[in-house]
């Protein structure tokens, strides 16, 4: 049975993981893509955030769109996504009362 | 193996442009990238694309691609499979080229397996950790209600090697889900994800959870609607009902004169959460009997001599 687990990064291992330069990981926390969670002078990042830059960067390169424009795909999609689910719940619940 | 006609693949006609192919690669990789499209085909979609546009944005690479499609043309393996000529040797190839890994046969064949980078995440040297992933897990509301056990089934990537894509083994986990786990939420589990190269570390797999639309209940954040249907006198007169909730029955006072579509709050019956729960709302839905009792019919008609009231009166000025 698998358990849970959730830790930080600090900056350099967060670049060592998604395998980008430290100038580009803080490009993307700039364009406000993640979020560290700060510890004094140092970043600090959620493990999770991994995961998202992975998917950043496939949009980065795949779609030729500069960082700026990753960070609006990323939130329109998230918006998107849950537009869609409220317009599914909304119209099942219609359908409930029809 | 099959040809592939990357022309076709990307829409654009055989002596299109540097810029046209591009334009053309954009516009469908946009419409089919697996992080933006949800139809079910997109990866597959989107891969054939990224294939074909690494061969035709390349003039090397093109060339000889060229020089194969005129190949065929001329009659050579339209019927079956195709073959290059004898003696074809690729020269194009060996670049390190971003892709997403699985490119077909014919593009190996053709431009060799050293032609295509393998995945993104082990992209750049020295780094060989394997790829985080991320999967959907479906739950009942009745799973979140107290701790349980699922079984999922997801599929993982496997590699060679020499870092080159296998097909996807199937591998199937049991998973401890808590009580008060919620939509959307990530559950991580460690070393689960893609295996590592080189003995290098496996990535994570990470759990999506999607709660599954319910025959009863709809969920809004925390809190849970019912729908209770009630007969018109119910809700003239109030009634007792007999509610279905998550974790049981529970007895539903309907106070008197209610209106269709009242909500009635019960509170902390709704979905768990990490430290308490949210409510469940009853929705009141008066539902009128089927007709054809005449009895019942002259019962009506009295109300609606004796009854002085006009639902529209709103449209009366």
């Amino acid at each position: 049975m698998s358990s849970w687990q959730n830790g930080t990064l600090t900056l350099s291992e967060l670049c060592h993981r998604v395998a980008l330069p430290r100038t580009t990981v803080v490009e993307i926390v700039e364009v406000g893509i993640i979020e560290p969670v700060r510890h004094g002078n140092d970043w600090h990042f959620d493990e999770q955030v991994v995961l998202l830059v992975t998917r950043a960067c496939r949009l980065h390169q795949d779609l030729g769109i500069d960082w700026n424009g990753v960070a609006l795909a990323l939130e329109l999609l998230e918006e998107v996504a849950s537009l869609r689910q409220e317009n599914q719940r909304l119209r099942q619940r219609l359908q409930r009362f029809s | 193996m099959d040809f592939k006609d990357y022309y076709q693949i990307l829409g654009v006609e055989p002596n299109a442009d540097d810029k046209a192919v591009k334009a053309a690669y954009r516009r469908l990789a946009r419409k089919y990238h697996p992080d933006v499209s949800k139809d079910d085909n997109a990866e597959a979609r989107f891969k054939e694309v990224a294939e074909a546009y690494q061969v035709l944005k390349d003039s090397a690479k093109r060339a000889e691609y060229d020089q194969l499609r005129q190949y065929r043309a001329s009659g050579h393996g339209t019927g079956g499979g195709f073959e290059p000529p004898p003696g074809w040797r690729p020269s194009a190839g060996g670049d390190a080229a971003t892709g997403h890994g699985d490119f077909s046969d014919f593009f190996e064949n053709l431009f060799g397996a050293g032609a295509q980078g393998f995945s993104w995440n082990a992209g750049a040297a020295g780094r060989h950790r394997g790829e985080d992933l991320e999967v959907e897990l479906p739950l009942f509301l009745e799973d979140t209600v107290s701790d349980t056990s699922k079984q999922i089934r997801f599929a993982l990537p496997q590699y060679d090697a020499r870092g080159r894509r296998l097909a996807d083994r199937e591998k199937t986990l049991n998973v401890k889900i808590p009580a008060g786990t919620g939509d959307n939420e990530r559950i991580r589990l460690k070393g689960q994800g893609a295996p590592g190269l080189d003995d290098a570390p496996a990535g994570d797999l990470y759990l999506r959870v999607r709660l599954v639309p319910h025959p009863l209940f709809d969920v809004d954040g925390h809190d849970l609607i019912i729908t209770v249907p009630v007969a018109p006198w119910e809700a003239a007169l109030g009634a007792k009902v007999d509610l279905p909730t998550l974790t049981g029955r529970l007895s539903l006072t309907v106070p008197a004169h209610s209106q269709s579509g009242r909500r009635l709050r019960l509170k902390g019956k709704g979905l768990p959460t990490k430290g308490g729960a949210g409510d469940l709302y009853a929705v009141l839905k008066v539902v009128m009997p089927e007709g054809g009792d005449e009895s019942a019919d002259a019962l009506w008609r009295q109300l609606a001599e004796q009854a002085d009231f006009n639902p529209r009166a709103d449209w009366e000025h």
